[in-house]
Parts: structure tokens; C-alpha cells; sequence
């Protein structure tokens, strides 16, 4: 394997990354590169430009924040300030891919992670004899072949559903400034297209909690085959923040989901079924049951839509369990 | 006086440890030739299809592109393969590639990045053919069978009948019948180290072939067969090996491509695969569907097994008539039968080929054996260990078909087992969702028969010692990382008396080795290891004459002293330090030369197929496996495995235990996880390390290896085999577990989730069913 021949760009400020975006179109931006680059090897969407984050001072370090985008998964798993303000956080952080992977894999890379698909992420060889996908060299869909079709390769970042349940918002910084997006607002249902609010040249500089979440209690739940190594292939967050005791009232909740659409989101109709009522068996087997007939996973991924359908039930139900104090 | 203090059952680390774990040994990546060209394979796009035109002309347009290699050209249509009787093989499509990704075509060109860009650009005409995938469509008939060499106009390529003992007669008697019907998952070895090789045309007229392979010996012939050349004017180098398992235990058609680009080019040529092309190339354990019964009185004897199993060899035959036979004959042990009868039938389909995997056909037998007798027990209402006890085949007898059964440590290794596990307090006693299960086993321990017929001895080693000391081991057995050579050295030593640091093994080169037939069939410890203790006793015997000569005192009465030195039985005050022996030895003589060999003893019956599965030993296995059964997910999680294995003698103890530890954790994911999964077209969906579901030493349990030693009467120093035996045991144990954790029997394995909670579904349904009856 090998990556093909390309141009690194290693802006040191933000203004030389505008500069580099603007003078070359037709880029990517690269974080840990343990997405991208894995990508490149198989000559999947390879662009003749990469610019790198790495050294931009806004998106790591002390200064940055513990939520800035350039953080390594590592960083986040063992930050003091994140086990006080989202523990959650860094507990997803810590079942993400494997040690090594996570010692370069970054917060900002998770949150752009490319969508995953059996029909895309293969070989060039391999996607010759399969004439190929929507997402890659041709004009059809192979999971979903209608006319006009949308993309569904399947969004598989573990951190957006945790950061959607603390109410994260997401920092953008552009040529003209820094503006704010709810994280649950920032995707867009479209596996190409992913985004429905970065403009072109903007960065994601860091994601920002709102000034109640230490008040939240999030779980997270996580399918997977292996417990290292594999991306979801189904995954529930849930986030209550209490009315007056812990485990008693609920005051307000979010529920969001990743690895069963081309995008993580929240489910605001779900959430909105908690408040004020406690958490008991049969209330976590009811939002089970409605998750269930929410998600619509695609055959692309290595379970089986059937199974991981069933599986949001049981992720959802042992996610809103786990947050009563006493589990 | 001190004598000599054996290594044998201590623990020592493997002695090319450091190299490996240091980066400083040299596999086949690292290597490097002056004027090496980079070799890339272009790989057919359909399932089945005549090759009609290769064009290489976008091709030619990449940087540095040197050359091609195309169907028609020499050499290319030269068939070969590791079993003579199934030489289907070649390398490149004469004139059909068998399946989607098969090798069609390659490019040379003088950078690896040319070479890869290069063959992207080739484009091929080829016309589709009906492509067969499943193997019940493969017993049809067809114009156009995948082989010349199928039988009765199908894509049936091997079929095995064989019978002993009145079976008819032993399931009309039986007062108890278990069984079913059981489906298996392709899978593939997964090696670290992904195939490669490098050809090197000599100035002199000869090939070099430098490959990362289990079978040198084999490679040498199958080489010199495609290439039309004498054998001595070729030769094979093995460098390090990183993990075989069986998947370089073939000839393969890269080799052939390597080997006839470097001839074409004039310059040497490396090919080195990538991980998914290690996938399809795959030579993994065959996709197995297997029917069985197992019958018994009610006093729990068993009286017959009656089996039958389809396999997929998918497109090529490599070890497939083996395994073929292996799927019914490994079913004969550790167990007492009566009667047995036994069919199996081996189709070729447009899929990867399938070969010999670690445990090669006795595994998925295993499965339905070791599963149908947990339902024995049940329905007999006796312990699994005490059915299996009553019926264990003792020591010194020979089976229905004629296996010879020497040492066994089966009773053993039952006991130890069961006791470490704590079984008896937990079987059928533990809450809903936890459970205990065993499993057995049984292997060969080196096929007893050659694969092409002659009468040279199996395993030869040459020892060879000059002025400084040291001593040099050749042989051609293949370490690929289960410590052969190490095995080697450490028999030598005992041999000798001297330290095991003052060997050196090269078992590497067919230049300067002695023929071994490679590693496989677990036949290296038994075979090599015998051949290897003979030389070193012809040179103690050197040594001892040397002694005498110095001393005045007899030959024979010198016996190994400690501390490399030879003393004398009638006077202990005698003692002649190992150099000065030495220096003694090779007065007037030159360097000391000795050769030991060994042959495996005649064993078998007169009817067709007696050869299959005869071995100078077997070993044997109980093994025990506690899960955890999550049954709203199906997820099972092994929360600890005890395995009680049967290796004759321990030569180095670490070393027996990395290969149980290995074995099980490969057999767990067989058991648990592994699958390779096709799309309708035949595309392998799944090929690389993150969709092939490999446990993760996160997934990976304690794990309690049990050695138990009987000593094999042949066995060199009384060690038999324990690299592949151990691998079985682990898949029905498991399956087992799962049953008395949640009381589902899993038909289909690997046993995933998704299985799992299929199957508890089914049994509420059935349960509802029931009770809505009643």
C-alpha cells in the first residue's frame, strides 16, 4: 500500500491555511490522517493537495481548550478537565479504534470522519470489478440504486452522538471570523456531501459545552464486534440533566444516534418523551422500541440492518439505565 | 561428576527471539537485488471468464514500466500444484481466470509506485463464462467445468467413500442417535507477514526464488516443472517467515509470475502482496457444510459415527483431496468406533481457493462430533467428561481404518482439565446466560506419508563443525515462527551434550540443505526433530572415539558431562572438555560432517485412501471454555479457556504454550467472529484486517495451557505435536458453553451475535409454540 503522489501543505496560522484552502480548491484538510490517509492508499477520492492542521496553534495545545479540534483521541481519553466536565466524553474517546490509533486520530478528525460503505471503502481492483459506487467512481448508488440518488454510506464517529448529548456547539472559524453551530445542526443526510454548515475554506477550530453541562448526566453505548479496533455499527447517547435529584425527575434530555444514517443526530421527539418522568425499566424499553423504528440502517456495514435495528432498542434502553446513579 | 543437564521441559525463548523483536532480522520486504524491478499483479475484474486479450498499452505510457507479463507467453500455461494427483494450477489463466481477483496478468517496472499505477491502466477482453459459486450447484452438470479433472461432467473434484463396521446395523441397535447438520464459514489464516517473493535470474543461468514460504522443497519442484529447468539449476531461499498457518504451504502462481518476469526481464523482480490479495489468494480452511450421527447404547457406548461433508475448494485444488479425507478420517480418534462410514465430497467453485488451515479438515468435523456428544451426554444424562472417558481409544491399538494409536495421554488430560476448571461445581449449576463446555481433539503428527511417492527419507539434517566450535544445523524445514529451528538446535544440543547457543541453524537454502519436506501437517518436531537427534548422535559417537583416542579409555564409555565436557563411566576422574574432543575430531580429518534422516515406519491398510490421516503419533486435547452469554445481544464473551493438550514431551515448555495460547486464540476466532463473506458476484467482501474480524487481545481470555506429557516411544526425545492439534478443541467447546449458558446449539459458525440471538429466538418461538399446545 501506498499513498499516491500529492502536495502537503503545513500552514503554521490560520491565515496561511486560508491562503493554502483558497489557492488550492481542490484539497483535503488532514488531521491525524488515520482516515484520510488510510483512504488515499486505496485511491478512494484522492486529491492533488492535503493540507495539514498540525501546526496550527488555535487547534492544539494548553491554550487551544480541551475541545479544540487538533486534540488527539489520546489527549482526550486522560484530560483532567474533561473527566470533570464531560466524562462521557473521554469514555467514548477510550473506545475508539486502538491505543495506537488514538495517539494520532484528532477530535476534529472523528467529527469529519468520512462516511464508511462495503461498496466504497474497498481497493481500486476491487472497485473496478464492482463498477464502482456513487461515493467513488460512478453515477449509482449500490446499496440504494434509485434514480437521483443520495448517498448512504454510514457515518461512524463515536464523538458526535456524546458531544450532541452534552449540547456541544462547533466553533467554525473562516476568513471572515468565527461563527457557532449546534453540532446536531452542522451534518447534512447526504453521505458525499456530509456537511450542511461548513463553508468553503472554513476550519473547525474547537467544540464548545453549554455553561449547564456539568449539570448532564450522558451515556454512551457502542456496538461492535470486537472491543477494540471496530467503528460502530450502532451507537446511542443519552443525555438527562435531572430535576432535582439525581435519578429521580427528568428535567430535560437528548438522545442521538451515529453509525445508522450517513450522518450522527439527535432525536428531539424521543428526548422530548422524558421529561418529567423517571428513569425505570419500562421507561428505557419504551425509548428502546422508539429508537428502533427510527433508525433505518443500510447493508453496509459488516452486521446486518436487521440486527443492528434491533440493536437500537437495547443500546438506547441500557444507555438512559446507565445513567441513574446507582449503575 | 556432573553430568550433562538437559534443556528438555525447561523454558527458553526461541533463538531467533531477538532478531525479530530487535527489527534486525531480515524477511522478505527487506531484501533488496542491484537492479531490482517491482512487480504488480493485475487481477481479473469478472467471476469466471476467458481471457480473450491483455492490453498493455495505457500501461506502457507509466513512468519507469519495463515490462509485462500476459497469458500465451511462455511458461505462463505450465500447470503445477503441492498434490500431484491435483495439478490444476498455472500461472496465469490458460485460458480462464477462475475468479474475481484472480491473477490475470503483470506488469515490471523500476519503482513500486510505477508498478501499482501501471497495472491500474491494463485493460482486459474477456468473455464471461457461468460462474459457479455455490457448492450444490457445483454437483451439477456443466459444459463447462472449472477443471478438465472433474468428475462426471460436474465441478466435482474429489470424492471420498469410505466404510467400516456394520453402521446400518450399529444405528438399528443404537437405543440413543445425535446429530445434525452443521455449516462452516470460509476462513483465512491471517499471518502477520503478507506474502512476497523475490526472483533473482544468477549471472550463471540459474533462478533464484526468494519466497515467504512454508515449503521450500515443494516450491523447488513446482518451480522447476513451470519453468522447464533441472532442479539444480534452480534454488529457493527462505528468509524469515512471519506466520504461516498453512497459507504458504502451497506453490502459488506469483512465484510462477516472479520467476518467469525476472527470466523475461533479465533483472531480478519483488512481488510483495497486499493484505486483501493475501485474502484471495487465501488456500484458508475449506466453507464446510457437514452432516453427522453419532449412535450409542444406553450404557453410553458408542457404535458408530456416520458422517458426510460438502466442501467449497473453490478454484483451484491445492491440499483439497487431503482435506477432503481429513474431514472423516481425524473423526476416528480420541474415540473407540465400532463403526464408521464416511462420505465427502470436494467441489471447485469461482471462489478464492481453499487449502490446509492450521487443524487442516479435522476442525469443522470436530465440531459436529464434539457437539453431537454433548447431546450424547444429555440425553443420557451422563457427564460430557465421563462419556468421553468411557470411550477413549487406549494406548497400543489400531483404529477401524487402521490408524496406529501408540502413546496417548487423552485419559490425562480429561482429568487435568476438569479438575483446573472446576467443573464439577459448575456444569449445568451456573445462572442463566453463564456457562462451561468441552471439547476434544485429536491430530496427526506429521502425515505418514509422503506427498510424491519415493523413497528418500522425509526429513534429512546435515550438522557440520570446523575449528571454532560452533555448530551448523541444515535443513530445509521451514521455521515460519513455531520455532523450528530452535526445536533443531535444542535436539542437536541434547544430542551432543553441548549448549544450545553454539548451534546455528540455516534451514533456508536448497543450495546447501538436505530435502525436508516443509512445515505442515505438524510434521517438523516428529520428523525433522528425529533426523535432527541422529546426526547429532553420529557426531557424539565422532566425539566419543575422539575421547578415547586422548585418554587411552573405551568409546562407549563416555558419557555427556556438564559444562560441555565427556567423562568416562569406569573413571570419574576422566574428564575431556568438548573443544578439546573436538580438536581431536578433526585432527588429520577435517571438519566433522554428519547426516541423520528419518522415515516414517509403514502403517496403514490395503484399501483406497488407507493413507490419509496416518501418522507416527497423534496427539490429543481437552479442552474447556467459560463464557458469557449476553442474551439480548447474543454477544458471548469467553471469560476463560483451560487447555489440557497432549504433546508427548515438552521440549521447551514456553514454547508449547505459545503454540497451545496461539492455537486456541485462533480457534476462538473461528469460533466467534471469523468469516470471509462473499457478495452475490462472487467478490470477496471482506478483505482486509478491519472487516476480517480477528479477536483482539482485548477479546482474548486468560487462557490456562495444560501440558500433558506421554512420552511418545518414537517421538524424538518423546515430544509429538502440538502447533495445530490444539486449534479444534476450542471451537465445540465454546458452542458447548453457549448450550449450558443459555441452552441454544449454534448450526452455523462462526457462533456471532447475530447467530446467537437468531437461534434464542427461535427456541422462545418454539417454547411459545409449545406451550400453546399444551
Amino acid at each position: 500500500m501506498r499513498i499516491p503522489d500529492l502536495a502537503l501543505h503545513r500552514p503554521g496560522s490560520l491565515d496561511e491555511a486560508f491562503e493554502a484552502t483558497a489557492a488550492h480548491p481542490d484539497h483535503d484538510l488532514l488531521g491525524g490522517g488515520t482516515d484520510l490517509l488510510c483512504n488515499y492508499k486505496w485511491r478512494l477520492n484522492v486529491r492533488p493537495h492535503v493540507i495539514s492542521l498540525r501546526h496550527l496553534p488555535e487547534l492544539q495545545g494548553e491554550a487551544a481548550g480541551p475541545l479544540a479540534a487538533g486534540r488527539t483521541l489520546h489527549e482526550l481519553e486522560h484530560c483532567p478537565v474533561l473527566a470533570q466536565l464531560c466524562p462521557e466524553l473521554s469514555r467514548a474517546a477510550a473506545q475508539i479504534a486502538t491505543p495506537l490509533i488514538r495517539r494520532t486520530a484528532t477530535l476534529g478528525g472523528n467529527l469529519h470522519l468520512d462516511t464508511r460503505c462495503w461498496h466504497f471503502n474497498q481497493t481500486a481492483e476491487w472497485r473496478l470489478a464492482h463498477d464502482s459506487c456513487l461515493k467513488a467512481e460512478a453515477d449509482q448508488c449500490r446499496v440504494q440504486p434509485v434514480p437521483g440518488d443520495v448517498c448512504v454510506a454510514t457515518y461512524s464517529g463515536d464523538l458526535a452522538p456524546v458531544l450532541m448529548a452534552y449540547g456541544a456547539e462547533a466553533v467554525l472559524v473562516g476568513p471572515d471570523g468565527e461563527r457557532r453551530v449546534p453540532l446536531s445542526e452542522y451534518y447534512a443526510l447526504d453521505g458525499i456531501r456530509r456537511f450542511a454548515e461548513r463553508k468553503p475554506g472554513e476550519l473547525m477550530l474547537r467544540l464548545d459545552l453549554p455553561q449547564d453541562a456539568g449539570d448532564w448526566t450522558v451515556r454512551y453505548q457502542k456496538l461492535r464486534l470486537r472491543e477494540t479496533f471496530d467503528f460502530p455499527e450502532g451507537g446511542v447517547a443519552v443525555g438527562v440533566r435531572w430535576a432535582d435529584q439525581p435519578g429521580g425527575e427528568i428535567a430535560e434530555a437528548r438522545v442521538a444516534s451515529t453509525a445508522y444514517d450517513s450522518v450522527p443526530r439527535v432525536h428531539p421527539d424521543l428526548a422530548e418523551r422524558l421529561v418529567g418522568r423517571q428513569i425505570q425499566e419500562d421507561v428505557a424499553e419504551e425509548l428502546g422500541a422508539s429508537l428502533r423504528e427510527e433508525v433505518r440502517p443500510m447493508k453496509n456495514t459488516s452486521m446486518s440492518p436487521a440486527y443492528r435495528k434491533k440493536m437500537a432498542r437495547v443500546l438506547a434502553k441500557r444507555a438512559l439505565l446507565a445513567c441513574l446513579p446507582s449503575s | 561428576m556432573t553430568r550433562y543437564q538437559s534443556t528438555v521441559g525447561s523454558r527458553f525463548p526461541l533463538i531467533d527471539s531477538m532478531e525479530k523483536t530487535s527489527g534486525q532480522g531480515i524477511y522478505i520486504e527487506d531484501m533488496k537485488f542491484p537492479g531490482m524491478l517491482y512487480a504488480r499483479l493485475v487481477r481479473s475484474t469478472e467471476t469466471y471468464a476467458q481471457v480473450e486479450e491483455v492490453d498493455f498499452s495505457a500501461a506502457q505510457e507509466v513512468e519507469g514500466y519495463v515490462d509485462s507479463l500476459a497469458p500465451g507467453e511462455p511458461g505462463t500455461g505450465n500447470t503445477f500444484g503441492v498434490l500431484p494427483i491435483s495439478e490444476d494450477e498455472t500461472p496465469l489463466p490458460a485460458p480462464n481466470a477462475l475468479y474475481s481477483g484472480a491473477i490475470v496478468a503483470a506488469v515490471a517496472c523500476e519503482s513500486e509506485v510505477g508498478a501499482r499505477e501501471a497495472a491500474l491502466r491494463v485493460q482486459m477482453r474477456t468473455k464471461k463464462l457461468p460462474a459457479v459459486l455455490r457448492p450444490k450447484d457445483a454437483l451439477k452438470e456443466t459444459d463447462q467445468p472449472i477443471h478438465s479433472n472433474t468428475i462426471g461432467g460436474t465441478n466435482l473434484h474429489k470424492a471420498v467413500d469410505q466404510e467400516f463396521g456394520d453402521v446400518d446395523g450399529a444405528f438399528e441397535q443404537a437405543d440413543v442417535v445425535t446429530g445434525g447438520e452443521y455449516v462452516f464459514d470460509g476462513i483465512n489464516h491471517g499471518f502477520t507477514e503478507p506474502i512476497g517473493c523475490i526472483a533473482v535470474p544468477e549471472p550463471n543461468g540459474r533462478m533464484s526464488l526468494y519466497s515467504a514460504t512454508q515449503v521450500p522443497h515443494y516450491l523447488h519442484r513446482a518451480l522447476a516443472k513451470v519453468l522447464e529447468m533441472p532442479m539444480h539449476r534452480i534454488r529457493v531461499y527462505k528468509p524469515l517467515v512471519g506466520g504461516g498457518f498453512g497459507g504458504k504451504s502451497d506453490p502459488f502462481p506469483h512465484e510462477m509470475v516472479a520467476a518467469l518476469l525476472a527470466r523475461k526481464t533479465g533483472r531480478p523482480v519483488k512481488l510483495i502482496f497486499d493484505r486483501d490479495e493475501v485474502f484471495l489468494n487465501n488456500h484458508g480452511r475449506h466453507p464446510t457444510e457437514y452432516k453427522i450421527r453419532v449412535a450409542a447404547d444406553r450404557e453410553g457406548r458408542l457404535l458408530g459415527l456416520d458422517a458426510h461433508s460438502r466442501i467449497d475448494g473453490g478454484a483451484w485444488g491445492s491440499f483439497g483431496v487431503v482435506t477432503t479425507y481429513y474431514n472423516g478420517v481425524l473423526s476416528q480418534g480420541p474415540y473407540r468406533l465400532p463403526s464408521f462410514r464416511y462420505s465427502g465430497r470436494r467441489v471447485y467453485t469461482n471462489k478464492p481457493a481453499s487449502g490446509a488451515m492450521r487443524g487442516h479438515g479435522a476442525v469443522n468435523a470436530r465440531y459436529a462430533l464434539e457437539t453431537a456428544l454433548d447431546e450424547m451426554a444429555e440425553k443420557l444424562q451422563v457427564d460430557p467428561f465421563d462419556l468421553r472417558a468411557q470411550n477413549a481409544l487406549p494406548a497400543n491399538t489400531t483404529t477401524l481404518n487402521h490408524l496406529r494409536i501408540t502413546s496417548t495421554g487423552f485419559l490425562e488430560c480429561l482429568e487435568r482439565v476438569r479438575e483446573r476448571s472446576g467443573w464439577n461445581e459448575k456444569f449445568r449449576k451456573m445462572p442463566y446466560g453463564r456457562g462451561i463446555g468441552l471439547g476434544c481433539g485429536f491430530y496427526i503428527s506429521g502425515s505418514a506419508l509422503p506427498i510424491h511417492r519415493t523413497r528418500t527419507p522425509q526429513s534429512t539434517v546435515h550438522i557440520k563443525i570446523d575449528v571454532d566450535g560452533g555448530v551448523t544445523i541444515h535443513s530445509l524445514a521451514a521455521d515460519i515462527g513455531q520455532g523450528s529451528d530452535t526445536m533443531l538446535a535444542q535436539c542437536v544440543a541434547e544430542a551432543m551434550g553441548v549448549r544450545i547457543d553454539r548451534c546455528r541453524v540455516l534451514a533456508k537454502d536448497t543450495d546447501t540443505a538436505p530435502i525436508d519436506l516443509g512445515s505442515y501437517s505438524s510434521r517438523v518436531t516428529f520428523m525433522a526433530g528425529n533426523a535432527a537427534l541422529r546426526a547429532g548422535e553420529a557426531i557424539f559417537r565422532k566425539l566419543q572415539r575422539a575421547c578415547a583416542r586422548l585418554t587411552g579409555k573405551s568409546a562407549e564409555g563416555f558419557v555427556k558431562g556438564a559444562d560441555e565436557t565427556y567423562l568416562h563411566l569406569d573413571d570419574p576422574g576422566v574428564v575431556v572438555p568438548y573443544m578439546d574432543a573436538l580438536r581431536e575430531a578433526l585432527a588429520d580429518n577435517g571438519a566433522l560432517i554428519a547426516k541423520g534422516a528419518y522415515i516414517a515406519p509403514k502403517l496403514g491398510g490395503a484399501f483406497k485412501g488407507s493413507g490419509a490421516g496416518l501418522s507416527p503419533s497423534y496427539s490429543y486435547q481437552a479442552f474447556v471454555a467459560e463464557v458469557e452469554v449476553d442474551p439480548e445481544t447474543g454477544f458471548t464473551r469467553v471469560d476463560k479457556i483451560w487447555a489440557a493438550h497432549d504433546c508427548g514431551k515438552a521440549l521447551n515448555r514456553l514454547a508449547v504454550e505459545g503454540q497451545l495460547e496461539g492455537s486456541v486464540h485462533m480457534g476462538m476466532g473461528q469460533a466467534l467472529t471469523e468469516q470471509m463473506v462473499y457478495l452475490n458476484n462472487g467478490q470477496l467482501r471482506n478483505a482486509s484486517f478491519l472487516d476480517y474480524k480477528i479477536p483482539s487481545p482485548v477479546d482474548t481470555p486468560e487462557i490456562e495451557a495444560i501440558v500433558v506429557e506421554s512420552n511418545d516411544p518414537e517421538g524424538p526425545l518423546g515430544a509429538k505435536e502440538c502447533g495445530e492439534g490444539a486449534l479444534a478443541p476450542i471451537i465445540p467447546a465454546i458452542g458447548n458453553a453457549i448450550y449450558d449458558a443459555v441452552g441454544v446449539r449454534l448450526h452455523e459458525v462462526p457462533m456471532t451475535p447475530e447467530r446467537v440471538l437468531k437461534a434464542l429466538e427461535q427456541k422462545r418461538k418454539a417454547e411459545e409454540k409449545a406451550r400453546a399446545h399444551s
